[in-house]
């Protein structure tokens, strides 16, 4: 691989956006698979239910508590992988599981929302949920639910609850050819555009390729056949929206690391191949 | 629906901790698009599920299920 340059386009809380330039097209989309699918978080994996009279069943609360991202930064570092937790029983082992609680109860004349920061961690105060303010239940008068919550490392390809990234996508930059000899601005082209990336300034047609989705309307419309809309060949926006797990820069690096270490375990299982049919 | 999902049906993204606020800025009359705009939630799959939710757990609530 030549020359490659990165470059941050935004960032902040909960996006990442970046621009690659010389990195392939495969790569990237290995990057953004990776971020979605390989990724591990936290999350809520077995309910325990002690009490619930609230009028949502056990099944439908377990899966809400399940949907809430947990704080996972520095979980990725203290707990088991996946794999090594299969058998693993949740009350037992503090390498594999995080536990949490919810306690809850009305009065009389008492109507209640409980929320996702009514989940108390228990074994470990650094899992926690990512949002406070997520509703779980409303409770009625004179109900209660009490429950343990037991989280534990998992990647998106085994369910989505655990996928750091809500939103994962390489993208290709526009490229905006004028032909300024046939360009007679008409200022169709410019109608026509749905995101302005299209002016006639002066006595020129001026393009913002960063706002072009290459829809081709232009093109189209485009009476003398002046304009042309491709993509660059060797520039890619790759953009992460985190769920709240994990910052979205954590999750390229994390992405990035997979992706490399997949490729190792290729390149050993590929020369123990080599190695065994020159033997043979 | 019984009660405002935790997350968009379509893309994943935590939409749940936003539901509430939402609710109270329409009810003081502002318009859908001005508070989803405020509150960042951009693509149509996660404005339809503010838009189209009916709350519907304040019918059930005052029924206890015998235990």
């Amino acid at each position: 691989m030549g020359k490659f340059a990165v470059e941050v386009i935004e960032k902040d809380e909960k996006t990442v956006k970046l621009k690659f330039k010389g990195v392939p097209l495969q790569i990237l989309n290995a990057l953004r698979r990776a971020a979605l699918e390989y990724v591990p978080t936290m999350a809520v994996d077995l309910v325990v239910f002690r009490d619930n009279t609230s009028v949502l069943h056990d099944e439908i609360i377990a899966h809400r508590l399940g949907l809430i991202p947990l704080k996972s930064d520095e979980a990725l570092n203290k707990y088991k992988s996946p794999e090594e937790c299969v058998d693993v029983k949740p009350e037992e082992s503090l390498d594999c599981y995080a536990h949490l609680t919810l306690e809850a109860s009305t009065g009389p004349d008492e109507v209640k929302d409980i929320y996702s920061g009514d989940l108390k961690p228990v074994t470990d105060p650094k899992v926690r949920p990512a949002y406070d303010r997520i509703p779980i239940v409303r409770l009625g008068p004179r109900q209660s639910i009490a429950l343990d919550a037991y989280a534990r490392l998992g990647r998106g390809v085994e369910h989505i609850k655990w996928s750091p990234a809500t939103i994962s996508t390489v993208t290709y930059l526009a490229q905006i050819n004028v032909d300024v000899s046939k360009c007679n601005l008409c200022g169709k082209c410019v109608e026509v555009c749905p995101r302005e990336a299209l002016a006639i300034e002066g006595n020129v047609l001026k393009t913002y390729e960063d706002r072009c989705i290459i829809c081709r309307q232009c093109v189209r419309v485009c009476p003398t056949e002046a304009i042309d809309v491709t993509h660059k060949e060797d520039e890619y926006i790759l953009t992460i929206e985190s769920s709240g797990a994990l910052r979205p820069e954590r999750i390229v690096f994390e992405a990035l690391k997979i992706v490399a270490s997949k490729l190792d375990m290729l390149l050993s299982r590929l020369e123990l191949i080599v190695k065994a049919e020159v033997r043979g | 629906m019984v009660i405002f999902p935790v997350r968009c049906f379509t893309c994943g993204s935590v939409i749940g901790d936003k539901w509430e606020y939402f609710v109270n800025e329409v009810k003081k009359g502002r318009s859908m698009k001005e508070v989803l705009d405020e509150l960042g939630i951009k693509r149509y799959c996660c404005r339809r599920m503010f838009i189209s939710h009916v709350d519907l757990i304040d019918e059930l609530v005052r029924y206890s299920r015998k235990v």
